[in-house]
């Protein structure tokens, strides 16, 4: 019955609007507006709408192709032509609807996103450079650290006192370096410009020569020979210098005439061997270095000529003594175990000890 | 970095990953697969190979020897069988990118039901990446096909959604791109099969297969009385005497056997009328509601629809593709935008 209603739309397809396909179908099969509104559930104004093609209460173009063939269905016919009707009249404009702004308002994220990375990166970089910079200056200042050593071996050519040393550790003064083993000498120190060279008197003979002199000369000679006993202790392990013992021995040539001649000529040569005697201690001093081993240690030595005057793994409590030409080099093993004095004063190792507990260094620069 | 390479060679997908049917739109060409999900496996000792997927596959569905199985590896919406989802997959997005040399690694987009759990979303997800995606959203099913019924989702009007698919069936009330409500039964097409296969059994003591279920259904099933009387031959092999008989079926009894199916499907349309909020509940008695899915291809769905609730019920067009074609509109639209449509994982 329907075949001939089939054709037609395909043939009118193009001036045919979809509502008048609808509205003519629905009067041939005898329907009223209410009915068909009543068998889609819409509104009669709808269907009235729909039929009229202004679709005024229908904004959604989805909706409007729905209810077009829903109601073409209703009438039994098919709801191709109908809607390519539609098409034709309306285009297939689906996105008229999707310019409602709820996105746009949001900002295009991908920029920030972007943002953020690069942000990121750039902090994650800084931090890098910040911890290498640390590290260089960490590094930079161990040097430094290594420097000031030398600087203070310098002091130490200058004569200046040892106290200067690195840390600023207050030693003693460098002067009192016989004293400083004895503390007897502070109990003579009444007459220290005599002191010297009564002590190298007293080195002429020994121990016991020191200890008959004051019972041969009472009275006078009383504090000096105190002193010389001490002193010539205190010497007697230091002082084994060769210009020492020519010094000592020029003296015991003297003193068989020492006593015999006059004050005045006594006074010469004590003035003379005095202030030798202050150098040669000195002399000595910078030439000597003096270690002892609280424990195990292999420890050496080079001087300034570059020959090795001490090398060795000495046993823990041992002790030595090693001479040459200043400056020296050290390589000192196991240096917290080990005491170094240089000029009297003790050499601080630890300071010097590297991270594997090994000292090397310059010593009297 | 590779996969970013390769993702120049592939192009962008939407996977309507259904029960029944598995669906890929590329971006710019459109719907280009269109698949059951179906694949057969071949057992030869302990190795299991693909043997064939898609369409071939499901002409074995009930016809495999001893040696080939052929399964659907998603039901009710879900994954059944991950690896099997995942080898389909691979098997698909290959296809889709015949021409390139390099193995695609596809921006994939993919619906997923509504009601499915974090875990199944979670085995969805990690299947498509599985299967060579360079990156996966989801999206859930209801808003997909709402997009790709042309619906304003993005107004701040209600819109219904009733997606009928092979496993389960979506309803879902959409307002300014979110889900207001939403409703999933584990009741779709695949019910309507098995509720024909019965009634076949019980009122001819026949047994029919899937396939021929399927076939009844499209071609004479209905869902509203007094329509056109349709009939089909059907053979089975019948129970009583255990030879193929044959026999035919009109749409009537087609729709007694559906009722209890469809009984559910109008209760769960109804429920989530009930429980929309009133000016949503207003929008879309004045506007209606829309049928997607295969499942509204059944004949007078909407007729039952629309005299169940009183309300205007549309067939979106080409309801088949919606999902598919609307996860492609999103993908379109996440270049745009951040997409608040993408369900959260």
């Amino acid at each position: 019955m329907s075949e001939t209603h089939y054709d037609d739309p395909h043939q009118f397809v193009s001036d045919t609007s979809p509502g008048e396909i609808l509205k003519r179908e629905r009067e041939r099969q005898g329907l009223s507006r209410d009915e068909v509104s009543t068998a889609l559930n819409l509104r009669p104004a709808v269907v009235g709408g729909l039929e009229a093609d202004t679709y005024d209460g229908v904004s959604v173009a989805a909706y409007r192709r729905g209810y077009l063939r829903a109601y073409a269905r209703l009438l039994g016919i098919d709801d191709r032509p109908v809607i390519e009707a539609y098409n034709t009249r309306f285009g297939k404009t689906e996105s008229e609807h999707r310019v409602t702004p709820v996105h746009a308002s949001k900002p295009p994220s991908r920029l920030g996103a972007w943002l953020f990375k690069l942000v990121t990166l750039l902090v994650i970089a800084g931090l890098i450079g910040l911890t290498l910079l640390w590290w260089q200056s960490r590094d930079g200042n161990d040097l430094l650290g290594l420097g000031g050593n030398d600087q203070v071996a310098v002091d130490n050519m200058d004569g200046t006192p040892v106290s200067q040393e690195s840390d600023g550790t207050t030693d003693l003064p460098p002067v009192p370096d016989e004293g400083e083993e004895m503390g007897l000498v502070d109990d003579s120190v009444e007459s220290p410009d005599y002191a010297p060279p009564t002590a190298t008197d007293s080195n002429i003979g020994d121990v016991p020569a020191a200890q008959d002199t004051p019972q041969g000369t009472p009275g006078e000679a009383d504090e000096p020979t105190a002193v010389e006993a001490s002193s010539a202790v205190a010497q007697d392990p230091l002082i084994e210098d060769g210009v020492v013992l020519e010094g000592s021995e020029s003296d015991a040539e003297n003193q068989p005439t020492e006593t015999q001649q006059a004050e005045a000529a006594t006074g010469q040569d004590a003035a003379t061997p005095e202030t030798a005697a202050q150098e040669e201690p000195a002399t000595a001093s910078t030439r000597s270095l003096s270690l002892t081993f609280n424990e195990q240690s292999w420890t050496e030595i080079f001087d300034a000529n570059n020959n090795r005057i001490f090398v060795g793994l000495q046993e823990a409590g041992s002790q030595a003594t090693a001479e040459g030409q200043p400056p020296f080099r050290l390589t000192i093993g196991n240096a917290s175990g080990v005491e170094l004095r240089y000029r009297g004063e003790p050499v601080d190792l630890s300071a010097r000890a590297g991270g594997n507990n090994v000292a090397r260094f310059t010593l009297g620069e | 970095m590779f996969k970013r390479l390769r993702g120049l060679f592939s192009s962008d997908l939407s996977i309507d990953l259904g029960t029944a049917n598995t669906l890929i739109y590329v971006r710019g060409r459109g719907i280009v697969l269109d698949e059951p999900s179906v694949v057969a496996i071949r057992q030869s000792g302990n190795m299991r190979s693909v043997a064939a997927v898609g369409l071939d596959a499901k002409r074995m569905l009930g016809r495999t020897p001893g040696n080939i199985t052929a399964i659907r590896p998603m039901k009710d919406g879900v994954i059944a069988d991950f690896t099997v989802t995942e080898q389909m997959l691979q098997h698909f997005i290959r296809k889709v990118h015949q021409s390139t040399f390099l193995t695609p690694s596809p921006r994939v987009l993919v619906c997923v039901p509504c009601m499915s759990t974090q875990v199944e979303r979670r085995a969805i997800k990690e299947s498509a990446e599985g299967a060579g995606a360079r990156e996966v959203f989801l999206i859930e099913e209801p808003m997909a096909a709402a997009i790709g019924a042309g619906l304003p989702v993005e107004e701040a009007q209600g819109s219904m959604v009733v997606d009928i698919g092979g496993g389960t069936s979506e309803i879902a009330i959409i307002s300014l791109n979110g889900v207001v409500y939403s409703e999933s039964i584990r009741v779709g097409g695949d019910r309507f099969d098995e509720a024909i296969t019965a009634y076949v059994r019980r009122h001819y003591g026949s047994l029919i297969g899937e396939a021929t279920a399927e076939r009844i259904k499209e071609e004479i099933g209905c869902a509203y009385p007094g329509g056109e009387l349709r009939e089909i031959d059907v053979r089975g092999r019948n129970l009583a005497e255990g030879i193929p008989r044959s026999f035919t079926l009109n749409s009537h009894e087609i729709l007694d056997a559906l009722q209890e199916t469809l009984a559910s499907i109008v209760a769960a349309v109804k429920s989530a009328l009930e429980q929309s909020p009133p000016e949503l509940a207003s929008d879309i008695a004045e506007r209606g509601l829309v049928l997607t899915g295969g499942g509204a291809l059944l004949r007078d769905l909407d007729k039952l629809i629309a005299e169940e609730t009183g309300l205007p019920v549309i067939v979106a067009e080409d309801p088949l593709t919606c999902v598919a074609r609307g996860g492609g509109k999103a993908l379109e639209m996440i270049d745009q935008h951040t997409f608040e449509l993408l369900s959260s994982d």
